[in-house]
C-alpha cells in the first residue's frame, strides 16, 4: 500500500476522523498503515538499536495529540513524520544535550561506528551504514523520499523547507550517498 | 532624406540598445539559477541515481518491525485508545488502573507462560547508554558470560541486556542498576538480565528484568516514581515486581522451589501456571514460596518466620540499602550544588541576574525564550538546595517560590498556543515534565527530618499546580498523597515511628482534602476523579497494611549487649567510610544495660553493636535525631521502638485504614447518586478480585442506598445524609456521611 495512493489517502483521512471521535478500532488501522514506514525512518535516522522504542513513542504521542491534528495544514502522513522527527531530534539531544544540533554537520556519533572496510554486496547493513555516513538532512531527504515515498509537498512541510529547496538537496543527498557508496566498492553499475 | 535622417536616428538608438548587458555579478547568479535546473532534471534521468533509487527502495521494503513487537504495541495502544475512548481522558500512566493492570498482568502472564513453556526470553536492548548498569563490587569468583564468551567481572564493569553474572563458592556481586535499583548476588547464584530500559524522552520511566537462574538474589528499590516504571525479578514462573519503593529476596532452592519475600514496603507477585495465572501483593513480612512445576499448585503464601541464617542475610543487606541509600542522598546534593555558580548575598548576583534577563530578552524564538526561563527556574531551585544545606531555609524560602511561579508561568504560556503550535508545545510540555519529574525521582530518598525536604514539596506542589485540568490535579494530589506512605515507611525502617505517625496523619489530612474538592466537581470531571481514587486507594491500602505489618517474632530473644565496640555521640564513623562496612572498629568498649542507657546516632550514620566476638555486628542501630532506648534488642537485631510509639502507629494506620474505605465509600457514592456508572463499575469489580498476602484485598457491595465494604476483618457501610424536608428543619444535618464501622 502506497501512501501516495489517492484511495489510501482517502481511506487515512477517513480513519483519522474517526479515531478523532475515540474509535481505537481506526486507530489501530492507521497504525497497521504507518508502522513499517515510521519504524523504517526512525531505523535509518537513529539505528536498530532505539527504533523500536522511538517508534513506540511516535505512536502513542500521536494518539494522545491526534485530536489536534486539521486537515488543511498538512496531510495525516505529513503530521506523524514531523511527530518522528521531533522525536528523533529530541533523542539526538537527550543523548548528547550539550551538543547543538546542527543540520549542517556530519553525525559524527554515527561515523565513528561506520566500518571501513569495502562491501560489494548492496544490502541493508550497507544501505544503513552508508546512510549513517552522510549528515543528516541529507539522510532524512533520502529517507522520506526513498523509502516512505512521501510527496515533495510533504517532505517540505516536515523539514520546514521549501520545494526548490527541497529539489537540490535530494540531487546532493543522492550524490554524497553514491559516494560513499562508491568508496566502499560499490559503483553506480554494480547497483 | 527625413527616411535616411530616420534610420540614422534609429541606428544611434539600436546601437545604444547594445551597451546594455547584465552585470558580471547578475550573470553569475543567474548561470548558478540556471543550472541548478537543469541538473535537479538530471536527477530523475541519470541511470545511476534511478537505479539506487531502486535499490534503495527494495532493500527498505525488506526492513520492518519485528513481528513480536509489531503486535505487543498495537494490543498496548489499543489498550489506551480504549480506555481514553470510554473514559473521555488520556492515562499516560496506563498500568495505573486497576484493570489496564490485570490486563497489563494477564498479557505478561501470557507471555510468561509462553516463556516458561518454549524456554525463550525476549531480547529488548539497552534504549540509553547514558544510564548505566554496572558491577558497583564483587568479593571473590564473579563471571560474566557476553555472547558466549567468559569475562572475569570486576567492580565498574558495565554491564548490558543479555549479561549472564555468575558468583563462584564464597564469592559476592552488588549490581547498581540504570534506575537506581540495586541487587546483591549471594555465593552460586546466576542471573540474566533481560531488560534494561530507559525512555529517553522521560528518563523516570524504567524498566529492569531480571532473571534468576539459581542461588539468591536481593533487590532493593528505592525511587521508582513513574507508574509506567517496574522492577522485575523472574525466577521459574514466579514474577515479583517493585514499582515504588520496595526491598525483596528471590531465591531458588536446591530443590528448585523458588521463594518471594518482601522485607520492606510490598511487591507484586505473578505465577503462572499451565492452569491459570495467580497475582497477589505480598507486604512486609510475608513470602510466597513456588513449585517448579509448571502444572502444580497455586504459590503457599505465609509470614516470614525467624531463621539465624535468613536474618543475617536481611539484616547484612539492609545495612547495605540504608549506606547506599545515604550515598545517593549526598549524590542529589553534589549535583545540585554542582549547578549552582553564584547565591544570593554574593555582590555580584545582581550581575548574573541582569544577565540571565538580557538572554531572555535576546531570544528572539518565544518556544526558545520560555525553554530558557525554564532553566533559569532550574538554576533557582539549586541555589536553594545550597541555602538549605547551608541551614538557611528563610534564603532559601523566596528562591523556591520562585521557581515554582516561573514553571507555572511557563505553563500557562503554553496553553495559548496548544491549538496552533501542538508540536512546539507539546516539546515545551514534555520538557517541564521531565525536568519536575526527574527531580521527583531524585529527590524521593529524602525524609522529612532531611534538609531538603522543603524542596521535595515544592516540586510536588508544582506538580500539582501546572496538572491540565481538576481531573489531572487530583491525580497529582492523589500521588502525592501516597509519596506520604512512602515517606511513613522509610522512617519505620528508621525506627522513626513518631515521624511515620505524622506522615500517615498528613495522608490522611492530603486524601480527606481530595475528596472534599471531589465532591463539588461537575459529574464528569467527577467520575474521572473517583475511577483515579479508587485505583489509589487500593494500592494505599496495601501500603497502610505494609506499614504495621511484621515477620512473626514470637520465639525472638533478646541478645544480651556484652560489648560496644563503637560508641557514637553524636559524630559516628559513617559507613561509606569503613572499607568492610560490616566490620566496626574504634571506640572504647563499654557495656550497654537495656532499659537504662541511650544511644544517640548523628547525622546520616549507622553503627553495629557487637555483642560476641564476631566480625558481623550482631545488631545494627539506624539513625535517627532521637535517643533510641535500648530497651530490647530483638531477631533481626533492629533496636525496636518503644511499644508505645508501635501502639501509636498501629492506631494511626487503623484510622487511616477505616478513614481510607470510607472516603472510598462516600466517593463510589458520589458517583452513584447521579447515574450508574460502568466504569466505576468495572473497577469496583476488578478491585474485588485483587489479592494481597493470598487472600481478597476488600469486597465492594453497592445497593441503591449503601456502599458497604469488607476488608481485613473491617467493615465500613457508608449510606447517603438524610434528605431534609419541610417537617424535620428542627433536625440536625450530619456534616458527613454517616459511617457504621
Amino acid at each position: 500500500m502506497s501512501l501516495k495512493d489517492p484511495q489510501t489517502e482517502a481511506e487515512i483521512e477517513l480513519l483519522v476522523v474517526t479515531a478523532q471521535k475515540g474509535s481505537s478500532e481506526a486507530f489501530g488501522k492507521l497504525y497497521d498503515i504507518f508502522v513499517n514506514p515510521i519504524y523504517r525512518y526512525i531505523y535509518y535516522r537513529v539505528g536498530a538499536g532505539d527504533a523500536e522504542d522511538l517508534a513506540e513513542l511516535v505512536f502513542l504521542k500521536t494518539w494522545e495529540n491526534i485530536r489536534q491534528y486539521r486537515k488543511g495544514e498538512s496531510s495525516f502522513s505529513s503530521w506523524i513524520f514531523r511527530i518522528a522527527h521531533n522525536v528523533v531530534v529530541d533523542h539526538y539531544r537527550a543523548m548528547h544535550p550539550s551538543d547543538e544540533l546542527s543540520e549542517e554537520i556530519a553525525d559524527h556519533r554515527r561515523e565513528s561506528s561506520a566500518t571501513a572496510t569495502a562491501h560489494r554486496r548492496f544490502d541493508n547493513e550497507l544501505l544503513s551504514v552508508a546512510m549513517a555516513e552522510l549528515k543528516d538532512r541529507y539522510r532524512q531527504v533520502l529517507i522520506l523520499k526513498y523509502i516512505n515515498d512521501l510527496s515533495n509537498e510533504e517532505i517540505g512541510y516536515i523539514m520546514g523547507k521549501t520545494q526548490a529547496a527541497l529539489r537540490i538537496l535530494q540531487f546532493r543527498a543522492l550524490r554524497s550517498l553514491k559516494k560513499v557508496l562508491e568508496r566502499r566498492g560499490i559503483s553506480g553499475l554494480d547497483v | 532624406m527625413d527616411l535616411l535622417k530616420s534610420f540614422h536616428s534609429l541606428e544611434k538608438k539600436l546601437k545604444k540598445c547594445s551597451d546594455v548587458s547584465l552585470s558580471e555579478e547578475k550573470q553569475v547568479d543567474m548561470k548558478r539559477r540556471i543550472m541548478e535546473a537543469v541538473v535537479q532534471r538530471e536527477v530523475v534521468n541519470e541511470p545511476a541515481f534511478a537505479k539506487l533509487i531502486e535499490k534503495i527502495k527494495e532493500i527498505a521494503e525488506q526492513l520492518s518491525p519485528r513481528e513480536h513487537f509489531r503486535v505487543l504495541l498495537k494490543e498496548k495502544l489499543l489498550m489506551i485508545a480504549h480506555f481514553q475512548a470510554s473514559r473521555r481522558f488520556f492515562l499516560p500512566a496506563w498500568c495505573r488502573t486497576t484493570f489496564v493492570r490485570r490486563a497489563f498482568a494477564s498479557g505478561l502472564a501470557f507471555v510468561f507462560v509462553f516463556t516458561v513453556l518454549f524456554n525463550s526470553t525476549f531480547k529488548i536492548e539497552l534504549a540509553q547508554a547514558s544510564f548505566l548498569t554496572s558491577l558497583e563490587s564483587v568479593s571473590g569468583e564473579v563471571e560474566i558470560v557476553r555472547d558466549g564468551s567468559v569475562i572475569v567481572g570486576d567492580a565498574g564493569f558495565i554491564l548490558k541486556a543479555d549479561d549472564v553474572i555468575r558468583t563462584g563458592e564464597d564469592s559476592k556481586a552488588i549490581i547498581k542498576f540504570l534506575d537506581q535499583s540495586v541487587s546483591r548476588l549471594d555465593e552460586n547464584t546466576e542471573i540474566k538480565i533481560s531488560r534494561l530500559f530507559v525512555n529517553p524522552l522521560n528518563k523516570t520511566e524504567t524498566t529492569v528484568e531480571v532473571v534468576l537462574n539459581k542461588g539468591r538474589l536481593w533487590s532493593r528499590v528505592i525511587n521508582l516514581i513513574n507508574n509506567l516504571s517496574s522492577f522485575q525479578v523472574k525466577a521459574h514462573n514466579a514474577l515479583a515486581v517493585a514499582k515504588k519503593k520496595a526491598a525483596f529476596d528471590v531465591s531458588i532452592s536446591s530443590k528448585g522451589q523458588a521463594k518471594v519475600s518482601a522485607v520492606k514496603n510490598k511487591v507484586d507477585l505473578v505465577v503462572a501456571t499451565e492452569r491459570k495465572v495467580v497475582e497477589t501483593t505480598l507486604v512486609k513480612g510475608f513470602s510466597a514460596e513456588v513449585k517448579s512445576e509448571v502444572n502444580t499448585g497455586l504459590p503457599k503464601v505465609s509470614q516470614e518466620k525467624p531463621d539465624v541464617d535468613q536474618d543475617k542475610w536481611v539484616l547484612d543487606n539492609l545495612v547495605q540499602d540504608q549506606a547506599y541509600i545515604e550515598t545517593v542522598k549526598q549524590d542529589v546534593k553534589d549535583q545540585m550544588q554542582d549547578q549552582v555558580k553564584m547565591l544570593p548575598g554574593n555582590p555580584l548576583y545582581a550581575v548574573k541576574e541582569l544577565s540571565e534577563s538580557t538572554k531572555l530578552v535576546l531570544t528572539f524564538d518565544d518556544f526558545d525564550k520560555q525553554k530558557k526561563v525554564v532553566m533559569v527556574a532550574q538554576e533557582k531551585l539549586a541555589e536553594a538546595e545550597v541555602l538549605l544545606e547551608k541551614g538557611d531555609a528563610i534564603g532559601a524560602d523566596p528562591l523556591l517560590k520562585e521557581f515554582q511561579s516561573q514553571v507555572e508561568g511557563v505553563q500557562q504560556w503554553a496553553l495559548a498556543f496548544d491549538g496552533t503550535h501542538p508540536v512546539e508545545v507539546m516539546e515545551l510540555r514534555t520538557m517541564i515534565s521531565s525536568m519536575l519529574d526527574g527531580y521527583e525521582k531524585q529527590l524521593a530518598v529524602i525524609l522529612p527530618d532531611d534538609s531538603l525536604y522543603a524542596l521535595k514539596t515544592v516540586i510536588g506542589d508544582t506538580k500539582v499546580s501546572i496538572a491540565a485540568g481538576p481531573v489531572k490535579k487530583t491525580e497529582e494530589k492523589l500521588s502525592q498523597a501516597t509519596e506520604k506512605l512512602n515517606e511513613a515507611h522509610d522512617l519505620v525502617e528508621q525506627g522513626n515511628q513518631a515521624g511515620a505517625v505524622q506522615q500517615v496523619q498528613e495522608y490522611k489530612n492530603a486524601i480527606s482534602d481530595v475528596v472534599s474538592e471531589v465532591k463539588q466537581m461537575p459529574s464528569d470531571d467527577k467520575e474521572k476523579a473517583v475511577s483515579a481514587i479508587i485505583d489509589t486507594k487500593a494500592e494505599d491500602l496495601k501500603s497502610l497494611e505494609a506499614l504495621v505489618s511484621q515477620p512473626e517474632t514470637a520465639t525472638a530473644e533478646a541478645k544480651p549487649v556484652v560489648a560496644v565496640e563503637q560508641l557514637s555521640t553524636g559524630t559516628a564513623t559513617p559507613f561509606a567510610q569503613i572499607p568492610e562496612p560490616t566490620i566496626v572498629i574504634q571506640g572504647t568498649s563499654s557495656p550497654l544495660v537495656p532499659g537504662t542507657d541511650t544511644l544517640m546516632v548523628g547525622g546520616s550514620s549507622t553503627i553495629g553493636l557487637i555483642t560476641k566476638q564476631s566480625v558481623q555486628p550482631d545488631v545494627i542501630v539506624p539513625a535517627t535525631q532521637e535517643p533510641v532506648v535500648v530497651t530490647e534488642l530483638g531477631a533481626g537485631g533492629i533496636a525496636k521502638p518503644s511499644p508505645a510509639q508501635t501502639a501509636e502507629l498501629k492506631k494511626t494506620v487503623a484510622d487511616a485504614k477505616t478513614e481510607t474505605l470510607t472516603q472510598l465509600g462516600e466517593a463510589v457514592l458520589e458517583v452513584q447518586q447521579n447515574k450508574v456508572s460502568v466504569p466505576v463499575m468495572q473497577k469496583l469489580q476488578d478491585i474485588k478480585k485483587m489479592d494481597m498476602n493470598g487472600k481478597p484485598l476488600m469486597d465492594i457491595t453497592l445497593s441503591r442506598d449503601k456502599v458497604t465494604i469488607k476488608s481485613d476483618g473491617d467493615v465500613i457501610s457508608v449510606t447517603p445524609p438524610p434528605v431534609i424536608t419541610p417537617q424535620t428543619t428542627n433536625l440536625k444535618t450530619p456534616e458527613s456521611l454517616p459511617v457504621q464501622p
